[in-house]
């Protein structure tokens, strides 16, 4: 039995009480019930606190809820007891066999398994990294990387429809001083001094020469432009090789230029003239963002005519809305957390609730030390590591792991000795290890030729302490993933795979699953093999939603 | 008498640690996530009531405990505060991260919750 059967079965049982008359809701009993897992054996396999909940808005004593409900529950197959606790609290164990059915239902699900419908019928817009084409990624971004991908892994685990975009500022005064600098360090000369400085330029610049030698003999200004749009598409290739290198994907690579090449900022001026947000000042054309507690108006064309970033990045959210998602989702770096009252403001200026249609999430700061040296990806100078150098170093799946376990809102500093260890003492080699010793055991089954198929499978027979609290883990698995995609935080599935991988562990010690010497396997045996192939699915299963993979071996 | 202010989101979570603190002699208050701990934790402070000791869960949403035992540490009128992280992780290099974060000691999930009572008592008794 799930918790989802388990919040079926409550939501009858509540049903039923309104129906008698010892309940009255007055709109009707909810939807679904929360259930838990307590932190105490004590509490049973499964609480729940509906009776708290309920209680007030029925004029009952929660207490005399909760009795009526664990009476009307325990008459129900599946559940061995349901008893009432502290103020009304209602604590519930299930029975072995219905417990045990849900290692069949993992393997009935397969890769599927986890899957929910928390988020269906969502089409939500997720746009990170966004970095500007001018350098390589540093590491902000790539906890971005990490974090933002597995993001749009869990909201689509939960039946949203997701489009991830990576928006490319190709436009701007930065990009003629990127130019610049690559043609100063195409000839050997200094960048600029509001250039670029970093080794990568010059890098950049002889690539350009060796492969367009004639280069060097444009008039200025053309040579200015071709070094410009040589090094934009070399350095934008090289976030996109990077990127999918580290397993992170993106459905729209969105320029711009492009945007300003289309409609997209006079309709976006447009949707603002109606909403009545716009007016004109000493030549300036102004957003009245003061309207939505910004701390001043925004300008979005300057008196000498031209657009300001904040022009773009409206026009850009006006766009993404009219394309028809809802929520559009930024993740941004804690560089911009000035920025986010600003976008607010923005979205309600034209006509949308900004805590409804825009969501921004912020990320705060990175730091990896590899023998007490901290690495450092800098755009404009110093020493650089490049994010393929740090998987070089690191490996994809140690990288992806460790940035994805931590929650975004607090700053980080790891170690590559850390991340790299192979111990117990290292989460990502802990869940793996789990997965490959899971797998080996399988390997072991089939090679003793132990059938272990769904039609060999005794659910009743799960009945150890262990197992059961294994069975939990695996059944709690698709809340965990829901939860994960409605708070956006994907550190979630991570903690629960260690906590998954630590109740199989446990399990394994307790309780034999292959038959020793020449001892015959037994039905038990088997039925400890289907939760062990159930064990290896979900951990599969949740490792994918990181994007990191499940080996076989180790 | 000594009071706590417990800080989970699961209500049974807090209700436990709120019944094995009062058995033994403790008052307590709860908050429901980082956020609304800062938020007492300020009334409080400027009330001039602060609690003895504050219990942190990790993992919550809104805020979550790693942000909000900062939250503590670097407000001049709570960084004095008794925390405690309790938290399901136990992995080391949550535990080291949680101690560098702040925190004066770190219980792990599923906890004893005597132990958890004397670890409170002797971290007020220490800091007092």
């Amino acid at each position: 039995m799930t918790p989802d059967q388990l919040s079926a079965a409550i939501v009858s049982a509540l049903a039923r009480l309104v129906d008698d008359g010892r309940l009255a809701l007055p709109d009707g009993p909810p939807a679904e019930v929360r259930v838990e897992r307590p932190k105490v054996k004590e509490h049973g396999d499964y609480a729940t606190n509906i009776a708290l909940q309920l209680a007030k808005k029925a004029g009952l004593n929660p207490r005399d809820l909760a009795q009526w409900l664990a009476a009307e529950l325990e008459n129900i197959d599946g559940i061995a007891s349901a008893e009432v606790a502290g103020p009304g609290f209602l604590n519930l164990r299930v029975s072995a066999d219905a417990q045990g059915q849900v290692a069949a239902a993992v393997l009935e699900r397969g890769a599927h398994y986890g899957r929910n419908d928390a988020l269906a019928g969502q089409r939500i817009d997720l746009e990170f990294i966004s970095a500007n084409p001018t350098g390589p990624l540093h590491l902000g971004h790539t906890r971005w990387a990490a974090v933002g991908d597995a993001i749009g892994r869990v909201l689509e685990a939960a039946g949203a429809e997701v489009t991830r975009e990576f928006y490319i500022n190709d436009r701007g005064v930065q990009m003629d001083h990127f130019g610049a600098s690559l043609m100063a360090r195409a000839v050997g000369a200094e960048p600029p001094e509001d250039g670029y400085q970093g080794a990568y330029v010059g890098e950049i610049a002889a690539r350009i020469v060796a492969s367009r030698p004639e280069i060097l003999d444009l008039p200025d200004d053309e040579r200015l432009v071709a070094f410009r749009e040589e090094g934009y598409a070399l350095q934008l290739a090289e976030h996109q090789a990077e990127l999918r290198e580290l397993n992170t994907h993106f459905d729209v690579w969105f320029s711009e230029r492009s945007l300003h090449a289309s409609d997209a900022v006079e309709r976006g001026f447009a949707r603002l003239t109606e909403q009545g947000r716009l007016y004109e000042e000493d030549g300036a054309l102004w957003m009245r963002t003061t309207d939505f507690g910004d701390d001043k108006d925004r300008v979005l064309r300057k008196s000498d005519g031209s657009l300001t970033y904040f022009a773009s990045d409206t026009a850009y959210y006006v766009d993404k809305r009219e394309r028809g998602f809802d929520p559009c989702i930024y993740l941004l770096g804690a560089d911009h957390h000035g920025y986010v009252g600003r976008l607010q403001a923005m979205a309600a200026c034209v006509g949308d609730d900004p805590n409804q249609q825009l969501e921004v999430l912020i990320g705060q700061l990175v730091k990896i030390m590899a023998d007490g040296q901290e690495l450092k990806l800098s755009k404009r100078a110093g020493t650089i590591v490049s994010l393929r150098e740090l998987i070089d170093l690191i490996g994809v799946d140690a990288l992806r792991y460790t940035l994805i376990r931590f929650p975004v809102d607090s700053p980080l500093t790891l170690d590559v000795a850390e991340m790299t260890a192979r111990s117990n003492d290292n989460p990502v080699y802990y869940v793996q290890y789990a997965h490959a010793r899971l797998s080996s055991i399988l390997r072991n089954a089939d090679d003793l030729a132990i059938a272990h198929g769904p039609e060999h499978f005794d659910p009743a027979l799960l009945a150890h302490e262990k197992e059961g609290d294994l069975l939990r883990a695996l059944a709690s698995f698709p809340e965990v993933v829901a939860r994960a995609a409605q708070l956006r935080e994907p550190h979630r599935v991570a903690r629960y795979l260690e906590s998954t991988a630590a109740a199989f562990h446990t399990f394994y010690a307790a309780c034999r699953v292959l038959p020793q010497g020449d001892e015959d396997a037994t039905d038990v045996h088997r039925a400890r093999l289907v939760l062990v192939a159930a064990t290896r699915q979900v951990l599969a299963n949740g490792l994918g939603l990181l994007g990191v993979t499940a080996p076989e071996r180790m | 008498m000594p009071t706590v202010l417990v800080v989970d989101d699961t209500a049974s979570i807090r209700f436990l640690i709120r019944t094995n603190l009062e058995l033994a002699g403790f008052e307590v208050r709860e908050a429901v996530d980082g956020i609304d701990c800062i938020e007492q934790l300020r009334a409080d402070a400027a009330a001039g009531s602060l609690p003895d000791a504050v219990t942190v869960d990790e993992m919550m949403p809104r805020q979550g405990g790693m942000v909000t035992v900062r939250a503590i540490r670097s407000d001049p009128a709570l960084a004095d505060l008794t925390v405690l992280m309790v938290t399901t992780q136990n992995m080391p290099m949550d535990i080291k991260r949680g101690m560098e974060a702040g925190a004066d000691a770190y219980v792990t999930k599923p906890f004893d919750p005597d132990e958890l009572v004397a670890t409170i008592a002797e971290l007020i008794e220490t800091d007092g």
